[in-house]
């Protein structure tokens, strides 16, 4: 009765919550200062280079590490040191980990087999799951035999029978092709939509994590740097890594000289910048900032424009195309680099001669105030 | 213009390289397998056919002479004596295969996933050790064990147990096949453990399966090659071994083995001698492909499913 009362009180709280998590291997912190919320149904994709402790993350919610501090519970219950066998919180791995002396169904039937379900009930399970995920005639084949894609079909197969609350997913589509990586991802944000339930999602890739997430962790050395949507992540990054590791940004490192309702304005060793973005409270005048503009939104002119703020003088120094798009990369004064991204065709109306000087225009709106640490 | 010249260069290189390969690993094989070869068809097969020949051989006043007579295999398969032995002697191997196997699984087990690489290798050592002494010197320790007066009945004695007789039956010879094969299967089920991937049992715990079920539904169906010619192999050495049935196992009633000895030397019946230990050969070769099918069969069953 008791416990049925404190589970009314949680109703409202998340589904799975960090508060102060720690895990040290040795002397090292693996993750530290974790504190996070994942709600029902979300998607939520943690990222960070390999070594930030995301992988340690998803362990300790599966329950194969446990924090050395902090809590995690799941509606409201303490799961620290909770067994990962009594979790029911399955988890797809990176090489998929598939049992190569089963077969794809009996893989399947696995994590069933400690239910109470009938042999014929899990079979026909087991076979759904194969139908739904578009290899339903694999069920006799060794895994051993499989494709990058169908293995990893077999393995969300695997977890997803079981019908679990929480998905765990440690970098599943590291290991396929890139025309297999774009098919499998859509298919994983549709399922992730149909069954409503929470998928966990660690990635290096951001171009996984921005497509298929509602909600995106940035992790570096263990700690946390951003949790957000991924448009706000993308466009309002609010450290320098998170600037650097998410999508092109170029940042310049500046003071405050004057800051009103009407912008702020930062003196840098290019020139005088105008920011309109709303900044950080800490900040006051005379602090040290990095000025962060997103590569795709700063404009090239060879015309000299009338204001002389927010506009830098640069040489063409490289360019490098990745399909569509093109990233120009500059040099200002100082050494300084700058990175414009175009579409292709907006090239098309520039000349590019190396020896003539470029202007770089940054607008107010798209430009953003960060603290340097 | 350089670089299509550097790469036919190159590629001349290789081609003459590998030729160079094939002729001197021809060479490689031929001087180091070649003395194996001839070392195994020397002192294997040929006695090997030899003996099958001399199945049909006589003897007449203790005198060996070739001939062509089945009088010695219709005096062995006709003897009852012959058939109980045949028994024995596969009962006893494969008490002590199947004993092995179960007792030497939980200290695999144990030394092959629960321990830092370190005391893994202590224990290999450890395993290997009974090795350094001759095994006939290990039998005999066991008598001064076992036997009636011996220092394991003296403590049931104590207890006011006992005494058990524990030497010349059928637990003195399972006890001296365990001390033999023991070692063995210990190593080779070791060696199937810790090759399994960790990450599949991790997968198992993360699949609902606690460490007890974890063993056997990802453990033993990982290791079951090793687990399987080990205690064929426990099987075979058990099954062909003299010093634990005459020194632990009092001799009688025989074992196949104690009955070619008593064959040859009561009346230098060397052909009978033969026809068991051909029988012998016969047993354990169709059990050893038999584990071999369930072994490399199982792969290729699955290949063929592709």
């Amino acid at each position: 009765m008791t416990a049925d009362a404190s589970a009314t009180d949680d109703e409202n709280a998340a589904l799975l919550r960090f508060t102060n998590v720690q895990k040290k291997f040795g002397d090292s912190f693996a993750v530290r200062d974790f504190n996070l919320e994942i709600g029902r149904g979300d998607f939520v994709a943690i990222m960070g280079p390999s070594g930030c402790g995301k992988t340690t993350t998803l362990r300790m919610l599966a329950g194969l590490e446990h924090p050395t501090a902090g809590e995690i519970r799941r509606n409201g219950e303490m799961i620290n040191g909770l067994s990962p066998w009594l979790r029911r919180m399955p988890l797809v791995w990176q090489n998929y980990a598939l049992f190569p002396f089963l077969t794809v169904l009996e893989n399947v039937e696995f994590g069933l087999r400690n239910d109470k379900v009938s042999k014929i009930d899990r079979r026909r399970r087991a076979s759904e799951w194969l139908d739904r995920l578009g290899i339903g005639d694999l069920g006799h084949r060794s895994p051993t035999t499989l494709s990058g894609g169908q293995a990893q079909r077999v393995a969300l197969a695997r977890a997803l029978v079981l019908e679990p609350e929480v998905l765990l997913l440690d970098e599943p589509l590291s290991a396929l092709d890139a025309n297999m990586v774009v098919r499998m991802q859509t298919e994983i944000a549709q399922l992730q939509k149909a069954l409503g339930i929470t998928f966990v999602y660690v990635t290096h890739n951001q171009s996984e994590a921005f497509a298929m997430a509602n909600r995106v962790v940035i992790m570096n050395q263990g700690k946390i740097e951003q949790v957000g949507e991924p448009l706000e992540v993308y466009r309002l990054p609010k450290t320098r890594f998170v600037a650097e590791f998410v999508g092109t940004n170029n940042i310049i490192d500046g003071t405050i000289v004057s800051h009103s309702p009407s912008g702020v304005v930062v003196e840098t060793k290019l020139g005088q910048f105008v920011s309109t973005n709303p900044i950080d409270g800490t900040l006051g005048e005379a602090s040290r900032v990095h000025i962060i503009a997103s590569a795709d939104l700063v404009s090239v002119s060879q015309d000299r424009p009338k204001d002389s703020k927010n506009v830098v003088t640069a040489r063409l120094i490289g360019e490098s195309f990745a399909g569509t798009i093109v990233i120009l990369v500059f040099e200002a004064a100082g050494g300084q680099e700058l990175k414009v991204q175009l579409q292709q065709r907006a090239l098309q109306d520039l000349s590019l001669d190396p020896n003539q000087e470029f202007h770089l225009v940054f607008e107010p709106m798209d430009t953003l105030v960060i603290p340097s640490v | 213009m350089a670089k299509t010249k550097l790469d036919r260069a190159g590629g001349g290189a290789l081609e003459t390289g590998r030729a160079s390969g094939s002729a001197s690993r021809r060479a490689f094989i031929g001087v180091f397998g070649g003395p194996l070869v001839f070392w195994q068809g020397l002192f294997f097969v040929a006695p090997l056919i030899f003996m099958f020949v001399m199945t049909f051989w006589a003897v007449r006043n203790y005198q060996l002479s070739a001939d062509f007579t089945l009088a010695n295999w219709q005096a062995i398969l006709a003897a009852d004596y012959a058939w109980d032995a045949y028994l024995r002697s596969a009962l006893g191997a494969g008490l002590a295969a199947g004993i092995a196997t179960v007792v030497a699984f939980p200290c695999a087990y144990y030394l092959g996933l629960k321990t830092t690489p370190r005391v893994r290798i202590l224990g290999a050592c450890l395993i290997m050790a009974p090795f350094f002494t001759s095994f006939l010197v290990r039998t005999y320790t066991w008598r001064t064990m076992l036997g009636d007066e011996g220092v394991l009945n003296a403590m049931l004695g104590w207890l006011g147990l006992g005494p058990f007789q524990m030497i010349n039956n059928l637990f003195g010879s399972v006890v001296g096949y365990l001390t033999l094969v023991m070692p063995l299967v210990l190593l080779l089920q070791l060696f199937s453990i810790s090759g399994i991937d960790r990450r599949l049992i991790e997968a198992a715990h993360n699949l609902g399966c606690n460490p007890f079920q974890t063993v056997f539904r990802v453990i033993i169906p990982g290791a079951r090659n090793g687990i399987v010619l080990a205690a064929t192999f426990a099987f075979v050495l058990s099954f062909g071994d003299l010093i634990s049935p005459q020194v632990l196992g009092g001799s009688n009633p025989p074992t196949l083995s104690i009955l070619i000895v008593d064959q040859v030397r009561g009346g230098l019946q060397w052909p009978r001698a033969s026809v068991i230990a051909v029988m012998m050969v016969v047993t354990l070769g169709v059990l050893v492909s038999l584990a071999m099918a369930f072994v490399y069969g199982g792969s290729t069953k699955r290949a063929k499913r592709a």
